[in-house]
């Protein structure tokens, strides 16, 4: 081949701006740390990426998701706990009431167990951010007293939570189901004649509010049962959250990331180049014919 | 026989003086990308007949000749043409990939944000952060998609605003090749006009590179431009191309539709073709996504008991350049699934439905997700820029190499020159001795005879 001025200025020039943009295209992929700077760099890693970012963004939303669920369902369990201990203290005060009584005792009794009542009232109306625990969907309070008689206010909705793909847990019970309104006799009224029959030292009343104790405490340990499965499950989507999110993430920084010890190779591989080339042209020129002549 | 050596001797300090003419010619245009180099073509004379044998009388310079290949041009021609086509194609795209912020700040982060809007609104129906989070994540997504259509459509206009001027300036060069023609071809066959010749070449190199048309070589040396057949230069008449920013046609001024190649046809591809694909793709992933996103939100109930309004709005027929969040206040949100009345407060039953939206088949005739309609937008343009951009780089590697070759052919060799410079000096330094030398023996014979024995 011919070797020519042109040509040889021509591919000098070439070789030098290959070596500058191979050095300058390894300098961003180093400083951003990004493999896939833009979408037609890789467009089938990319739509990998895009893929995976989505999926990324979901299991996130499950996790704070379950995360919530977690809360309300823990929540929702402490105040039924609270709420069996009560009855189960209003039951023993019956048991009491039976067996002995003198007014001043019966006096005490009735007391307490008004206590019991408007504690227990307070429970199945505690609030979460602003919003009945034992309310289904509705706003207001699960429990109110109209005009003498205690009323279930909220609805049957079922909050859920989606904590997975295709994985929705109901997180609540309705005061409904939990307090007895469902299956016959409330806890409120129960308690409501029990105060009477304490009051008027009846002994039969006591013994009937032993038996609609009984009644109730089978349907709050229902409920409670219910959330703690719940709360079980959501537990477990957690657990494998942290392992899904995980392995979506690795699988995405493979994707888009650039290994830094490959890139920081590369550009020392790229600047060499380009210095080679620089010096091969410098050295190239440095002789011609026309040195020699005189 | 005396005479006939001083012209013998005279023709070499003429050979020898076009040499060197030639030779400083070639060395001053070694920096001259469309100089060719040239060359002097000698001849013996014509012989002198003797009684005794035939004397030869010299040299004659014949032809200054340049030296190039019509097979590397070509070459050189048809990658041009490709090249031209190419780079112009990948340099649109990545005009349009750059417009729609992917993959950080782009529609499918959006859409990604907008079911996260959601499905946060459902933790907390009547939160008004929550609410006002789904109505800035619908703003979001519809201004990404309204800022790409705009992106896009601004793109397009500029791409066929550059080629009417490309058209422009194809006919300005048509019209200098056929000047060039009428000159080149005034002047004759004999002794081609090398430099104009070298400055049509280059022009013509320009034109595959802008429109990719064929060159042929009629007789008295005129060059044929022509774009599938039609003649757009022959001699010095002239064909201009019109182009109609509508319909991104162009036809020569006899009203004859031309197909040209390289720049202009990366730009009418870009026009015709792509463009319309990803704009009508943007358009249908558009209303798909009102669609599927204003039924579902129609069958919920706003906290004030009135079923959901639309939650996007648009025009058809330009339906990503003018969406819009058709709901205005955070009470118009259509969260619950029941009618009440009362509305539950808390009922996240169709804003559930709303984020369940994600995983529906409701883009691309109920083929696929959303979500996968986004993806598609997006790396169905970085395919088609890959592939542009690869075929660019393979074609402007081919025209370098096809380039090198030609200058490996036609280029100057600075060190050629200076041999044949000293090559040259060294003949007219002997032609000139020849020249003294015949003098001297004319001076033996004009002064020195007759004076025997003086």
């Amino acid at each position: 081949m011919r070797i020519t001025h042109q040509s040889q200025f021509d591919s000098a020039l070439r070789r030098i701006s290959l070596g500058q943009a191979g050095t300058a295209q390894a300098e961003q992929r180093l400083a951003t740390g990004k493999r896939l700077d833009r979408p037609s760099t890789d467009p089938i890693a990319m739509h990998r990426a895009l893929e995976l970012r989505a999926t990324l963004k979901v299991k996130d939303q499950a996790a704070a998701n379950a995360a919530d669920g977690l809360m309300w369902v823990n929540l929702a369990d402490s105040k039924l706990q609270t709420v069996v201990e009560r009855l189960q203290r209003a039951r023993e005060l019956a048991v009491q009431g039976a067996s002995f009584g003198n007014t001043n005792e019966q006096q005490a009794i009735a007391t307490e167990v008004a206590a019991i009542r408007d504690q227990a009232v307070a429970l199945a109306n505690s609030k979460h951010k602003g919003r009945a625990l034992f309310a289904g969907f509705s706003g207001g309070d699960a429990i109110t007293d109209i005009a003498g008689t205690w009323t279930y206010t909220g609805d049957n909705g079922t909050v859920e939570r989606r904590i997975g793909d295709n994985e929705v847990m109901p997180i609540n019970v309705t005061a409904a189901d939990a307090f007895g309104f469902t299956s016959g006799r409330d806890l409120f009224s129960v308690l409501d004649d029990f105060e009477a029959a304490a009051l008027a030292g009846s002994q039969g009343g006591m013994d009937t509010a032993i038996g609609e104790i009984d009644g109730i405490l089978t349907d709050t340990l229902n409920a409670l049962t219910q959330l703690g499965a719940s709360g079980r499950r959501i537990e477990a989507a957690q657990s494998r959250h942290l392992d899904e999110i995980n392995t979506v993430r690795a699988q995405l920084s493979e994707l888009e990331d650039m290994d830094i010890n490959e890139a920081v190779l590369d550009l020392k591989m790229q600047e060499t180049a380009y210095q080679a080339a620089l010096a091969a042209f410098g050295h190239a020129n440095r002789s011609s014919l026309v040195e020699f002549l005189r | 026989m005396g005479f006939v050596s001083l012209y013998t001797a005279y023709s070499g300090l003429n050979a020898a003086q076009a040499g060197m003419d030639t030779a400083s010619h070639n060395v001053a245009n070694a920096a001259n990308p469309g100089y060719s180099r040239q060359q002097v073509t000698l001849a013996t004379r014509m012989p002198f007949s003797r009684p005794f044998g035939v004397i030869g009388t010299g040299v004659d310079v014949t032809d200054i000749s340049r030296i190039r290949s019509v097979l590397l041009d070509q070459q050189y021609r048809s990658s041009a043409d490709n090249a031209g086509r190419l780079s112009t194609l990948t340099n649109l795209l990545s005009t349009l990939e750059g417009v729609t912020g992917e993959p950080d700040h782009g529609i499918t982060t959006a859409l990604t944000d907008l079911w996260g809007a959601f499905e946060d609104l459902a933790l907390d129906p009547p939160d008004p952060a929550s609410r006002l989070n789904v109505l800035d994540s619908l703003d979001a997504l519809a201004t990404r998609i309204q800022a790409t259509a705009e992106g896009w459509d601004a793109t397009t206009a500029s791409a066929s605003t550059s080629l009417a001027s490309k058209v422009d300036e194809v006919n300005a060069v048509l019209a200098r090749v056929a000047s060039l023609n009428s000159q080149i071809m005034d002047n004759g066959l004999k002794g081609g006009p090398n430099d104009l010749l070298d400055a049509r070449d280059e022009l013509l190199d320009r034109l595959s590179n802008m429109a990719g048309v064929s060159v042929h070589m009629t007789d008295g040396s005129g060059a044929r431009v022509s774009i599938g057949g039609i003649a757009l230069v022959e001699g010095a008449t002239m064909h201009a191309l019109t182009y109609d920013l509508g319909t991104y046609e162009v036809t020569t001024d006899t009203g004859t539709p031309v197909t040209p190649g390289g720049e202009i046809a990366g730009f009418r591809a870009f026009l015709t073709d792509e463009v319309p694909a990803l704009r009508g793709a943007l358009d249908g992933f558009t209303s798909d996504l009102a669609a599927a996103l204003n039924t579902q939100h129609a069958a919920g109930f706003t906290p004030a008991g009135a079923a959901g309004g639309p939650l996007l709005s648009f025009s058809a027929g330009a339906e990503a350049l003018t969406i819009s969040v058709a709901v205005t206040s955070i009470d118009d949100l259509a969260a619950s699934g029941t009618a009440g009345p009362p509305v539950p407060l808390f009922d996240a039953t169709n804003v559930n439905a709303l984020a369940g939206l994600r995983d529906a088949l409701v883009a691309s005739g109920a083929s696929i997700t959303l979500d996968a309609a986004a993806r598609g937008l997006v790396t169905n343009l970085a395919s088609s820029t890959q592939a542009a951009a690869t075929g660019a780089d393979s074609n402007t590697a081919l025209m370098s190499s096809a380039r090198q070759a030609k200058l490996s052919v036609s280029g100057v060799n600075l060190d050629e020159e200076m041999v044949n410079l000293m090559h040259y000096q060294r003949t007219y330094e002997a032609s000139a001795r020849v020249m003294t030398a015949v003098d001297q023996m004319l001076d033996t014979l004009i002064n020195g005879t007759g004076i025997a024995g003086r």
